[in-house]
């Protein structure tokens, strides 16, 4: 069999496939955009430590002296929590940003709602509509979701693919042999069979089956997806587990060295076009600067968001510092917002995508500008 | 047999693999000899409310249980222990029900999924643990009795209206009040009024819950006069309007959605401190009062809930809402897009009959647009489960884990039930499930099944029968009976195009 195009390969069969714009003709290089979710609300003072605040040890002391030591420096007297080694190592080569106090613009301490509204990109969310599927929409490209259903990020008029690995059967090359001639008839099965085989290959002998779900191996397959021959311009990965209101030094420690080894599990899969790529890493609130009586924290509002990739001008720390003195807290409690993470974004859709000020306004409502080059200028 | 009378048993054959595959959750043994001779019939004799014991769990003993483990945590191994033996005390009827086709039709929890072991509750320490657990049983049922019944039809319309009321297990209460909403507040109404489904649902716990109508308040209300921070929340009223009834295009106004929510302000659930009322309450304090305008009426401030009520139930009744919902039906059922002619005299049945669901659903079956030949619906996951399920008449040696091991299959294959994560609920078009990675993924489900559920039987000829009569195609037929296993020639003919689309 004609081997297919990977564009298909992915896709759902159903839908006419967009015409490849005449960039994607000329260009043997799209640029890609990964967009990481963190479910759960990561604690961004454990992540990005402020380690320069005086204020900091008055709120969280036990969670401080945990790490401190080990924390990898960052510019501005900021430091990287000790697990996130590839993030500090891609810092070190300019390849990240980390971005402090910031927020998605949601009202709300609940997770579920906030999570609707950064995904949604509306700061009344339509869970409907996702931010990334009218951005991609937009750029007139392909789109595949690490999921077992379409998350709200890619959700709406342009038509997004999922991939998960499930714990199912595999089948005989045999039986697949069969189904192609039992769907001879059948357009519309036959190419999401090949399509879906298509996958199957490209992804074979990649990671044993029983560790499919693990976050490295996803963001490895995802990787090597999107890198393949005309592989989507942009997907999600999701990591939760993230509310860590008790015990939060061994949780974090952990899920930390998780999200760090899916990062560097990306950059595997990508291949060269990790240089062509600017990950997107945020989530949807931040936790209370004091620790809670439990060794956690709780719901709060701003956090943290990082960009990785070979595209990202990076080494860099941005976002205002608000301060960790209580007056200076929002709510009396929570690091205080500086900056709407949608405007991060739309930046990076700015630099990364070439998206016009007209194509923003349909992906965000409309946010001041940041001006500051994100991505490397080519 | 003369050619005569084998042509009219073809013809009702052909009707009845409609009834059985469109309609219903596809055949069970036997099933398609039934609706052979009056296929018609055999679906609108299907028309009576699913029955559920309500009797174990419900929104009260979940209220109180909430309650009762907040108040006082002391007491917390007794509750468990309570619901434990409650949970133990379940009917213990209908275990033998898979066999006995009657007693399927009048179906409450099969004993079989309540938990026998003690220690699984026991051990539980806390509420989320215990609403989990219950969560875990209440969607059990569902999926056995769905594959069980002998009332298929009327399954698929509580699918389908539980999915128009869509509500996300977002919260650990909604683990429990989700479901329940299905059992509670739509079951009953199935085949009634649709504006009194509408009110039940509304006033269920779970939908105020999920959709933050809980503590939204007037301006003007008591409360909310002294407490300027809190005001309405318009979340549900405007799911209302946009999902529910009107549709988006129903020619309402962003001050309708104003008007609504201010007319259901108050309307909310017990808080565990309240010892009188579990489950809903109205909250005169937090309601806004004065009149109400909407589409040109008025309504004056009543007593209680029935300013909002009067609302609802208008809406209902609303043309809009009438195009919208049989619209909706026909999508479902019949085709992702259905015959005009079809939409028009549902929507005319359901203006003439002010939302009678009986009355629509009895001229969605009769209209001949139901019952062209060609399959225009590709089946959603949970379709294609349970069909497949119900053909190889599953009696599972461990119904409990095995049906339990479905819902998971269910969500590898993106369609966990409460969980679609948005009040619009599951799409129904083939582009959301034709997918490449969705085909591949009910391919290896077969061979999982094919490896848990013990010898075939029955020849595949048998089950192609028993599936389709004569009505399958000679390219379908060819292939299974060259399959090299009869296990293969199952999995193939369960993936044919025959059984992925109704």
């Amino acid at each position: 069999m004609k081997r297919r195009q990977f564009l298909g390969a992915v896709g759902s069969s159903l839908v006419c496939w967009h015409t490849p714009s005449v960039m994607a003709l000329t260009s043997k290089r799209r640029p890609k955009l990964v967009w990481v979710m963190l479910r759960g609300a990561m604690d961004s003072l454990h992540a990005v430590l402020p380690a320069a605040d005086p204020a900091l040890m008055l709120h969280r002391k036990s969670l401080v002296k945990a790490i401190k030591d080990e924390a990898f420096p960052l510019e501005r007297g900021f430091a990287l929590h000790p697990s996130l080694s590839t993030f500090a190592e891609l810092y070190q080569r300019q390849e990240l940003i980390a971005v402090v106090a910031t927020s998605s613009g949601a009202n709300t301490r609940s997770h579920f709602r906030a999570q609707d509204v950064l995904e949604s990109g509306y700061s009344q969310a339509d869970t409907e509509s996702g931010w990334l599927n009218r951005a991609v929409d937009a750029y007139q490209g392909q789109s595949l979701a690490v999921a077992h259903s379409l998350p709200i990020s890619l959700r709406g008029k342009h038509a997004s693919q999922t991939w998960y690995p499930d714990s199912f059967t595999e089948s005989t090359e045999d039986l697949y042999d069969r189904l192609r001639g039992l769907y001879a008839n059948d357009e519309q099965l036959l190419t999401s069979l090949n399509r879906g085989l298509e996958t199957q290959a490209q992804l074979a002998g990649m990671v044993p089956v029983k560790q499919h779900h693990q976050f490295a191996n996803l963001a490895l397959s995802c990787g090597k997806l999107m890198a393949a021959p005309n592989g989507p311009d942009c997907s999600m990965l999701e990591l939760d587990g993230w509310d860590t209101h008790q015990r939060q030094v061994s949780r974090l420690s952990k899920k930390f060295s998780e999200l760090d080894q899916g990062l560097a599990s990306l950059r595997k899969g990508l291949g060269d076009q990790w240089d062509n790529t600017v990950v997107i890493v945020a989530t949807e609130f931040g936790r209370t600067v004091a620790e809670n009586g439990t060794g956690g924290t709780d719901h709060g509002t701003a956090s943290a968001m990082f960009l990785a990739g070979g595209a990202v001008s990076g080494g860099h720390v941005y976002g205002e510092w608000p301060g960790l003195n209580k007056n200076q807290l929002f709510e009396g409690r929570d690091l205080a917002p500086t900056s709407d993470n949608r405007q991060w974004i739309s930046t990076v859709l700015k630099q990364h995508w070439q998206l016009s000020h007209k194509q923003l306004d349909t992906i965000f409502p409309p946010l001041a500008a940041i001006n500051v080059n994100l991505v490397k200028m080519t | 047999m003369t050619s005569k009378v084998s042509m009219s048993k073809a013809q009702a054959y052909q009707e009845a693999v409609i009834a059985v595959n469109r309609f219903g959750l596809g055949a069970r043994p036997g099933e398609l000899e039934e609706a052979a001779s009056n296929p018609r019939a055999w679906l609108l004799n299907q028309m009576k409310a699913p029955q559920f014991d309500t009797q174990t769990i419900n929104t009260e003993s979940a209220f109180r249980q909430y309650s009762s483990l907040r108040a006082n945590r002391a007491k917390r191994n007794k509750l468990q222990n309570d619901m434990q033996n409650s949970m133990k005390s379940r009917l213990k009827s209908n275990m033998q029900a898979g066999d006995q086709k009657q007693s399927a039709n009048a179906m409450s929890t099969p004993s079989m999924f309540s938990n026998k072991k003690s220690k699984a509750a026991g051990g539980m320490t806390n509420y989320s643990k215990l609403m989990r657990q219950t969560k875990k049983q209440l969607l059990t049922e569902n999926m056995w009795q769905s594959v069980n019944t002998a009332d298929s039809f009327s399954m698929r319309l509580l699918d389908f209206f539980s999915n128009h009321f869509s509500v996300s297990m977002s919260t650990v209460q909604l683990n429990v009040l989700a479901p329940l909403l299905e059992r509670e507040a739509i079951a009953p109404h199935l085949f009634g009024r649709f504006e009194d489904m509408l009110v039940a649902v509304i006033k269920h716990p779970a939908m105020l819950i999920y959709l933050d109508n809980t503590r939204s308040m007037g301006p003007n209300s008591k409360v909310g006069l002294k407490r300027k921070k809190r005001g309405l929340n318009e979340n549900l009223a405007r799911e209302i309007l946009e999902l529910h009834t009107l549709g988006i295009d129903g020619g309402y106004r962003i001050g309708d959605i104003q008007t609504l929510a201010k007319a259901i302000s108050g309307w909310s659930v017990s808080s565990p401190k309240e010892a009188q009322q579990k489950g809903f309450v109205y909250r005169k304090d937090f309601h806004e009062p004065g009149q109400r305008r909407m589409f040109g009426k008025k309504y004056n401030e009543r007593r209680a809930t029935q300013q909002g009520e009067r609302i609802l139930r208008d809406l209902a009744r609303h043309p809009s809402t009438a195009l919208f919902v049989s619209r909706k039906l026909a999508q479902y059922f019949i085709s992702d897009n259905p015959s005009d002619a079809l939409v028009n005299s549902m929507e005319k049945k359901w203006k003439t009959t002010n939302g009678d669901l009986r009355a629509v659903i009895i001229t969605l079956v009769e209209h001949d647009d139901s019952w062209q030949t060609e399959r225009q619906k590709f089946k959603t996951p949970r379709e294609f489960m349970v069909s497949s399920l119900r053909a190889i008449d599953a009696k599972p040696d461990a119904p409990r884990y095995f049906f339990q091991g479905i819902i998971n299959h269910l969500t590898e294959m993106g369609q966990a039930p409460f969980k679609s994560g948005s009040p619009a609920g599951y799409s129904t078009y083939a582009e959301a499930w034709a997918g490449s990675d969705a085909l591949i993924k009910r391919i290896d489900w077969l061979n999982k099944l094919n490896s848990v559920t013990p010898k075939l039987n029955d020849t595949v000829l048998a089950l192609s029968q028993q599936l389709f009569g004569d009505t399958v195609s000679e390219s379908t037929l060819l292939t299974i009976q060259r399959a090299e296993s009869a296990r293969q020639a199952r999995t193939l003919l369960l993936m044919s195009p025959e059984f992925q689309r109704r």
